[in-house]
């Protein structure tokens, strides 16, 4: 037996061959440790859904479709009630979305949705219950009837307009809220990164940790805020796969982090649906539009987008902080919320045609912006009070459109060359101005000749624009009462360049109604600061009734100045009309800094109108010095704002508008 | 008798410790007095030592122990210093390359500082080995193929890292540290440029990497099967070929009608394993730089196969409804 290398071996060989039953347990030991190996492989179906061959398969693991199926289960219907009887908004107070319900029905919604949503917490989750042991169904005063209010109007939205992705089964409001106040799938924005910029290391740029999100990976995980929260125009940052086989352009992005991020995206809906990539695409190439679940899918981001964006954003203010996110951001939805593991929420069961009142709003309108605050709050801040005012509303879009106005002729005027040679002709204009009068007071009819030419030309807004106009011509007459030195001059002619632009692109007899508007501001800005109940300015500028005289110091004093301005629109005008004429024929660049410095002139002046009227408004006593010092701080606002235009022009004229927009309405 | 020489062997010879043949052992020597290992025994030599650094072994080495140091120590604070999440989350934490708006220049620390200091310190750390091992096989009189074929891995690192990115303009293109955070960023990269199975030099790679496989095992079965017969001694079957050589070519003559020979198969494994990171390697410079979408590139010079279309209906919504409703 030489074919033994060694003792130990022969003895092996030995020891099966003369004791074969010690050598078949041990085999039938193995073979049942491998069998029962294979009975916790968990079994899988798996399905074709692509041609064969290419691993368009749809794999689910038995036990986990079975677990999830248990939990996604529609409730028992309640169909509706005949349409008879009266309505909801016959009988009740303050019903706003379901007011076209009948009653029956109305009450109805009301029974269902409080078992859908707060099946322990019952009717008072919200709806206040009073001492005596009643409940007050018309009171707004527990935030969750608002917030209800306006997810009833969001589910309206849903069914009524994206179609494409909800339909045939609709939902309601148990296909995210499943019996639960809050529903179980939200998110909020994560803090990591913003806390992580401050460290001096340890950044993980909110990927690298797992997380339900991105499917226990290490890409991005929260992806939501950058893709879900704003409605997309079209092709959207989604899309990261070139569609041609060349690079067409240099440039870097989208990068391989913007590729991860929509991989995470995408690996947060394989997660949310129960699927595979291959549900949706082409095992082969991502980007071909080839399986009709993508198109689906690609309507759900858009929804998501839409539902973040109008609906759950906007009620940020609504709820208390227990309720927000870490950066007090409000809970938001994504694909999970609705879908909770399976591809069609509670499997598809119909879930919308026994609830009618929920496919659709009762009248044809834009649920996007509709109102869901109508019990109005005394102590309400003053920009909610404006805004539900609809006075309020009619002036701020006017307001705006004069706004849009003042950049037209700047833009019209096609004068324009060479900024530079602009500006220093303008500067030397400005020089001949200034020896007429002071530099910061031709500032002043400078810009209040811009803007009220907008005045003149727009007769029926010419009210409002009147007192934007004094207002803003008061905030260069403050500035003209802090400095008047040589670099307000400077400043005039920045700001006198722009307004020959205008001027000169404008007739001359533009230049005299901006003349007359000047006074005609002036006045009405005396006759509103008058005036108790900032009564409608249009009769002011009818009577054209002379100022009063006893008008308090600083608005007087810019009324004044206004006064002085206006005579010396003229000659300061037709000095800027000849450095015009000759930049005309040059300046091609001018005419966007132009409209730049208009806009911002128009902006500052829509702001101080806005000050100046809530001043007015905020003060029904309307005494003389208390409207005065209303007014002063808004002069100051603006006159700080005023710097702050003119560096922004020349450095980033697309940041100036919101940024006076900002520091005039934290004032 | 053979069996000392196997993996695993039970049987280990021990002899007083082999010093090598003598060579010049430049300005630092060899330190250590060897000692001999068990379970080194039964995978290789039992003997371990005397150990050899030197000047690039050493700077090498704390190169990369400073690589390591800044890689491990950002992973350590992303999880708030905390060791149980450090282990926990390790496979998935990774140090991340900076963003496309740093471009090519050196961005803040905690932005992808780190990031870069963390791949130049690791760069310098694998070139100096580099040149340690180029230098430590001419002082033994041998050629340089482990250096090279250390060069070439070394080629692919710098494509991914180095030389790709600059070519695009920026380090936000380049690899991360980590486990998971690498492998995720390998599988977005090749989303990206439109699915990098259709990149031709990715497919020699692929080719190359399971071919050294297959040569390796086909290699080691062969001579392990002839090592009766003194196979093992390879050398000396190049220059006196033997019963061992003449069966073990006899095998392969009979099984796939051709053969390597003693020699020639190691030049086939040594050129099959370099070339593994070397078309890689060009590969992904061709990535981004060239071809922007492999698998559109794939489409037009018929390298994709066609399949019927299953949904014809399907279109791309966008160029419908323009994304709003």
């Amino acid at each position: 037996m030489s074919d033994f290398r060694n003792e130990a071996h022969r003895k092996v060989v030995y020891k099966l061959g003369s004791v074969p039953l010690v050598g078949m347990i041990w085999l039938a030991t193995c073979l049942i440790i491998v069998f029962y190996i294979f009975t916790l492989i968990p079994p899988k179906t798996i399905d074709q859904i692509g041609y064969r061959g290419v691993a368009m398969e749809n794999i689910q693991n038995v036990r986990t479709v079975k677990a999830r199926d248990r939990v996604n289960v529609a409730p028992d219907e309640w169909p509706p009630f005949e349409e008879e009887g009266p309505l909801a908004s016959e009988v009740y107070e303050n019903v706003h979305a379901l007011g076209h319900v009948t009653q029956a029905n109305f009450d109805r919604i009301m029974t269902l949705v409080t078992e859908w949503v707060s099946p322990d917490e019952g009717c008072n989750y919200c709806h206040v219950v009073l001492d005596d042991g009643g409940v007050d169904y018309v009171s707004d005063e527990i935030y969750t009837k608002v917030v209800s209010r306006r997810m009833f109007q969001m589910t309206q939205h849903i069914n009524s307009t994206w179609p494409d992705h909800v339909a045939p089964s609709g939902v309601n409001c148990y296909t995210c809220h499943r019996g639960n106040p809050v529903p179980p799938e939200i998110w909020f924005t994560d803090p990591q990164p913003v806390e992580a910029a401050r460290e001096g290391a340890g950044n993980n740029k909110g990927q690298n940790t797992f997380r339900r999100d991105n499917a226990y990976s290490s890409l991005p995980y929260e992806t939501f805020s950058e893709y879900l929260t704003v409605m997309d125009q079209g092709v959207g940052d989604i899309r990261i796969i070139p569609t041609t086989a060349l690079p067409t352009t240099e440039a870097l992005e989208p990068d391989l982090n913007a590729a991860e991020r929509t991989y995470g995206l995408m690996m947060h809906i394989s997660e949310a649906l129960g699927t595979n990539c291959t549900f949706c695409h082409n095992s082969r190439s991502f980007i071909s539009w080839e399986i009709p679940q993508r198109v689906t899918a690609w309507y759900g981001i858009r929804m998501a987008q839409d539902l973040n964006e109008n609906f759950l954003i906007p009620l940020q203010p609504e709820f208390p902080a227990a309720r927000l996110g870490p950066l007090g951001d409000a809970p938001k939805a994504h694909c999970a919320t609705c879908h909770q593991a399976v591809n069609k929420p509670l499997n598809g069961a119909d879930v919308i045609s026994s609830y009618p009142e929920l496919a659709a709003p009762g009248a044809d309108v834009n649920l996007r912006e509709a109102t869901y605050k109508f019990m109005g709050d005394t102590a309400a801040p003053a920009e909610e009070a404006a805004a539900e005012d609809p006075a309020a509303e009619d002036q701020a879009a006017e307001a705006g459109a004069v706004a849009d106005e003042a950049t037209a002729p700047a833009e019209e005027a096609s004068v324009a060359d060479d900024a530079a040679a602009a500006a220093g002709a303008a500067a030397a204009a400005t020089e001949e101005a200034a020896e007429d009068a002071s530099a910061a007071t031709e500032e002043a009819a400078g810009a209040a000749a811009a803007a009220t030419e907008e005045a003149a030309e727009d007769a029926s807004a010419a009210t409002e624009e009147a007192a934007e106009d004094a207002a803003a011509a008061t905030e260069e007459a403050a500035e003209d009462a802090s400095a008047a030195t040589e670099e307000a001059a400077e400043d005039a002619a920045a700001a006198t360049e722009e307004a020959a632009e205008d001027a000169s692109a404008a007739t001359e007899e533009a230049a005299e109604d901006a003349a007359a508007a000047t006074e005609e501001a002036a006045a009405t800005v005396e006759e509103a600061a008058e005036n108790e109940a900032a009564a409608p300015t249009e009769e002011a500028v009818a009577d054209e009734a002379p100022a009063a005289e006893e008008e308090q110091s600083l608005v007087e004093t810019g009324v004044e100045n206004l006064e002085s301005a206006g005579d010396l629109v003229e000659p300061g005008v037709e000095n800027l009309e000849k450095a015009g004429d000759m930049v005309a024929d040059e300046t091609a660049a001018a005419v966007g800094s132009a409209a730049e410095v208009t806009e911002d002139a128009a902006q500052a002046t829509e702001e101080a109108a806005t000050d100046v009227q809530e001043a007015v408004s905020e003060e029904p006593a309307a005494e003389d010095a208390p409207v005065a010092e209303e007014a002063a701080p808004a002069e100051d606002a603006v006159t700080e704002e005023a710097p702050a235009v003119e560096e922004t022009k020349v450095e980033e004229p697309a940041e100036a508008a919101p940024e006076t927009a900002e520091t005039a309405s934290a004032q | 008798m053979a069996e000392y020489q196997s993996i695993f062997t039970r049987v280990q010879v021990r002899a007083p410790a082999h010093l090598g043949v003598p060579i010049d052992e430049g300005e630092l020597g060899r330190i250590g007095k060897p000692i001999f290992s068990r379970i080194a025994g039964w995978f290789g030599d039992a003997q371990i030592g005397p150990i050899y650094l030197g000047f690039y072994g050493v700077v090498s080495v704390v190169f990369g122990l400073v690589a390591f140091e800044i890689i491990g120590l950002n992973l350590f604070a992303q999880v708030n210093w905390s060791p149980i999440e450090f282990v926990r989350q390790l496979f998935w934490l990774g140090l991340e390359p900076p963003g496309p708006e740093y471009g090519l220049s050196i961005p803040p620390m905690n932005e992808g500082g780190w990031w870069l200091m963390a791949g130049f310190f690791l760069t310098c750390s694998v070139l100096l080995w580099f040149w340690r091992t180029y230098r430590r096989a001419k002082e033994l009189g041998m050629g340089t193929h482990v250096a090279w074929a250390w060069a070439s891995a070394i080629f692919l690192f710098l494509c991914i890292g180095f030389i790709r990115p600059v070519m695009m303009g920026g380090w936000s293109e380049s690899v991360p540290f980590g486990i998971f955070p690498h492998l995720d960023w390998t599988a977005a990269f090749s989303v990206r440029y439109g699915n990098l199975y259709y990149n031709p030099f990715h497919m020699l790679s692929i080719a190359f990497l399971y071919g050294s496989a297959l040569l390796f095992a086909m290699h080691g079965g062969t001579i392990l099967s002839v090592a009766r017969y003194g196979g093992d001694r390879e050398v000396e079957q190049i220059t006196h070929r033997g019963t061992a050589a003449e069966r073990a070519a006899l095998f392969w003559r009979w099984t796939m009608g051709f053969n390597a020979t003693m020699e020639s198969i190691h030049r086939w494994a040594w050129w099959f394993a370099v070339l593994t990171p070397i078309t890689g390697g060009i590969g992904i410079l061709l990535t981004g730089t060239v071809v922007d979408n492999w698998f559109i590139w794939g489409e037009k010079h018929g390298l994709v196969p066609p399949y019927p279309v299953v949904f014809p209906s399907v279109t791309d919504p966008t160029l419908s409804s323009g994304g709003i409703q």
